[in-house]
């Protein structure tokens, strides 16, 4: 451990000669930047990560059975668990998935869930990520560098292999496959994690291609291969978000899209990871009826702990949130990565004032949930350890079977009075170690 | 309810100033079988093209899809057909539950000048029990540029009360059918299929997409379930728009555009939730060209005995 410390600075740089970037836009510009890596690991004790294995499992669980059920039978919204109005006014909710029967049953393959882990050590989940979650190559590419760097701690220390991430992704792959290959569809070379779609496409032994390079014909999904043949794609593992997966059936301005492929896929003749219209599952107003979910579909207690939360759209919520609002952090429920997040306590009674009347307004579009306050994580800066707000990221995998990969995203918030630890905020990375006993 | 046996042709042809190539298509032109009306038999033909095929979409619309991936300067789709009509006054519920339909769009989302409109249909409670009393004109034409603000207003309409009184909302829509009849003109080419409700009101005149939309627009915002329907009328011309309302478990077709109701003398081709979903032709290729487009259409009783 103490030798990974000393050869942080060699590791990013390697991190970096290797292109481990992350892009992010901002104000209309494209920047790549680094994602600086931190040596000290987050570490997960057997105990622990049993249980959030055995969460994490059952919580992706019935968000694939709620997948299923919203596209075709709704019987969850038939039986009056969750409002019709969460589903058809989200903005993830697509008509164009209506009566489509995934391969397999399957909607959510890669699911990546966001906890926090509060100073009492309960795990809350914070966000559920189930569209094209990201960032597991960063973890897998640090571990090979530090192992690299110092073969004697993971030869001394219990720690579980995080290596076969390309296995298990190459399973769920397998697992759908409609027959033909298996294909990684990325938008491009300016796509904020172009470096994890190429080299997860080398773990995996699936071609890396573009829309440009994938085609439609009667009803099938082909792409060109370097020798300019014809091969027919099985699986999709796409890159690229809903909306500019085929200008056919989605936005017509999409250049990056193919035509027809949505059609290919409402016939069952290639399976596309993860499926379209997830974004209804994922959304933040949705979330608040995850446990819901897991009590309806299994008939089990949820095992995972969401962050308590409430929604001004219930009178009694709203009276909630407007009461103790200095006390809780307001989440616009259209947006991601960080964006939309205001904390009661850090406005001005203008904006305080503004907030209110908006939420009173459109009391669908916010949630609002208490502050939790979260434990530190140490980092090294300049040499010493400093304590940093930090989530984590766990990678759910689901085939035939749901696994948890052992290991995943640590990130954290370089500016100390953040809580917000997104990448696209800029923040950076931490290995996570999940110890075998 | 007045049944009818209807023959009906649609004919789209697009040429194009130079040669296009990798041309895709999606032609929603197929009628759509209901509680309404019954498709009996139809045939297409599309020229040129590479692969072709056929299926539904969300919303059970037919689709016929496809590519012609060679060198060509003109494209011409042609479907026939046959369609028993006016079998009910009001369409069955399908798979697909009316909620969806209850909320705005991009394409249909109230702005300044809707809200304002709104309000105003509401507030001179022109609207009467036996739905046939009007006290004049809005005046919508003669005074909105001075009138309308230019702040935003709320948006959220207070949710509707299902079922307390007999068609409640069938009769809230027809109001604002006769409302916007009134206060909205017919010009055709005065808008495109990206025109949005609010634009077209401020702008006071339309076609039947905006006719169709507006009203979509009217009863969502005041707690009504509402789609937008493409298809054709009677008659030789284009393509026609109106919309169905949903009112005590059924939906009602409104044509607001001919302040009527939509019965036998209309084939219907699709719904959606917007101009959007029923696209009835959508079409990328490479190469920049100029792209002119004739579409025709038409309906005729059918003889009995068959032609």
């Amino acid at each position: 451990m103490y030798d990974l410390c000393r050869d942080a600075d060699a590791i990013n740089e390697q991190l970096a000669r290797y292109g481990v970037k992350f892009g992010i836009y901002k104000n209309g510009v494209f920047k790549e930047q680094l994602f600086p890596f931190d040596a000290i690991p987050r570490v997960i004790d057997a105990d622990e990560f049993a249980y959030l294995e055995r969460g994490l499992k059952q919580r992706v669980t019935a968000l694939n059975c709620f997948l299923a059920d919203i596209y075709t039978d709704k019987k969850i919204v038939k039986d009056g668990v969750i409002p019709p109005e969460f589903i058809y006014s989200s903005s993830g909710y697509l008509a164009q998935c209506e009566g489509v029967r995934t391969p397999r049953g399957i909607a959510s393959h890669i699911s990546g869930i966001d906890l926090v882990q509060a100073k009492d050590g309960t795990w809350y989940v914070l966000e559920d990520n189930l569209r094209v979650p990201s960032g597991a190559s960063y973890p897998l590419i640090a571990r090979e560098l530090c192992r690299r760097a110092s073969p004697a701690t993971f030869r001394e220390m219990k720690i579980e292999d995080n290596r076969n991430y390309a296995e298990l992704l190459k399973h769920v792959m397998d697992y759908v496959n409609t027959g033909g290959d298996n294909v990684i569809m990325t938008p491009g070379r300016y796509n904020a994690a172009f470096f994890e779609h190429s080299y997860l496409a080398e773990k995996t032994g699936a071609a890396l291609v573009t829309g440009s390079n994938l085609f439609v014909e009667n009803d099938m999904l082909y792409y060109l291969d370097y020798n300019g043949k014809k091969q027919r794609v099985g699986a999709l593992y796409r890159r690229v978000s809903d909306e500019y997966l085929d200008p056919m059936n989605f936005l017509p301005e999409s250049v990056i899209g193919v035509p027809h492929l949505f059609d290919v896929f409402r016939k069952g003749n290639v399976a596309i990871l993860n499926a379209p219209g997830n974004g209804v599952a994922d959304d933040k107003g949705i979330y608040y009826f995850v446990p819901k979910m897991v009590k309806y579909y299994l008939g089990e207690d949820c095992i995972t702990h969401n962050a308590p939360t409430y929604l001004p759209y219930y009178e009694e919520d709203r009276k909630y949130v407007l009461d103790r609002f200095d006390d809780i952090v307001i989440k616009d429920v259209a947006e991601a990565g960080g964006y939309g997040v205001v904390f009661g306590s850090k406005l001005t009674r203008r904006e305080k004032e503004d907030m209110i009347a908006l939420i009173k307004n459109e009391p669908r579009r916010f949630i609002a949930q208490d502050v939790i306050d979260f434990i530190d994580i140490d980092i090294m800066e300049n040499g010493e350890r400093t304590p940093r707000k930090a989530d984590l990221r766990a990678f759910v995998l689901a085939d035939g079977d749901v696994s948890v990969w052992k290991s995943g995203l640590t990130r954290f918030s370089r500016n100390p009075d953040s809580f917000i630890v997104n990448s696209s905020q800029g923040g950076g990375f931490k290995d996570t170690w999940v110890l075998s006993r | 309810m007045c049944e009818k046996l209807l023959e009906f042709s649609y004919e789209m042809r697009s040429e194009f100033d130079r040669e296009i190539t990798r041309h895709d298509f999606r032609l929603m032109c197929l009628p759509r079988s209901g509680t309404c009306q019954k498709v009996v038999d139809v045939r297409w033909r599309v020229s040129p093209y590479t692969w072709l095929s056929s299926g539904q979409d969300g919303f059970g619309n037919s689709c016929i899809y496809g590519a012609a991936s060679d060198h060509h300067s003109a494209f011409a789709v042609r479907v026939t057909g046959c369609v028993r009509t006016g079998l009910s006054e009001a369409e069955k519920p399908d798979r697909i539950p009316w909620e969806l339909f209850l909320y705005q769009t991009p394409v249909t989302a109230p702005g300044a000048f809707v809200v304002r409109y709104y309000e105003r249909l509401c507030s001179r409670e022109l609207f009467s029990e036996n739905n046939t009393a009007f006290a004049g004109s809005t005046g919508i034409k003669a005074d909105r540029l001075g009138e309308f603000p230019q702040g935003q207003i709320g948006t959220s309409a207070p949710a509707f009360q299902v079922g307390q009184e007999e068609n409640y909302a069938l009769r809230r829509a027809r109001y604002f059918m006769e409302c916007l009849h009134r206060d909205f003109a017919y010009q055709s080419g005065a808008t495109d299929t990206r025109t949005t409700s609010e634009q077209a009101l401020e702008k006071g005149c339309g076609v039947c997409q905006d006719f169709a939309q507006l009203l979509i627009t009217l009863c969502r915002m005041d707690g009504i379930a509402a789609r937008y329907v493409a298809g054709m009328l009677l008659g030789e011309g284009e393509t026609h728009a109106w919309a169905e309302i949903y009112s005590d478990g059924q939906w009602y077709a409104l044509d607001p555009t001919h302040n009527c109701m939509a019965d036998g003398r209309y084939i219907k081709l699709s719904h959606g939730r917007d101009c959007r979903d029923c696209l009835v032709n959508l079409g990328v290729y490479f190469n920049p060209a100029q792209e002119t487009q004739t579409v025709r259409v038409s309906v005729r009783p059918a003889s009995e005995n068959g032609e």
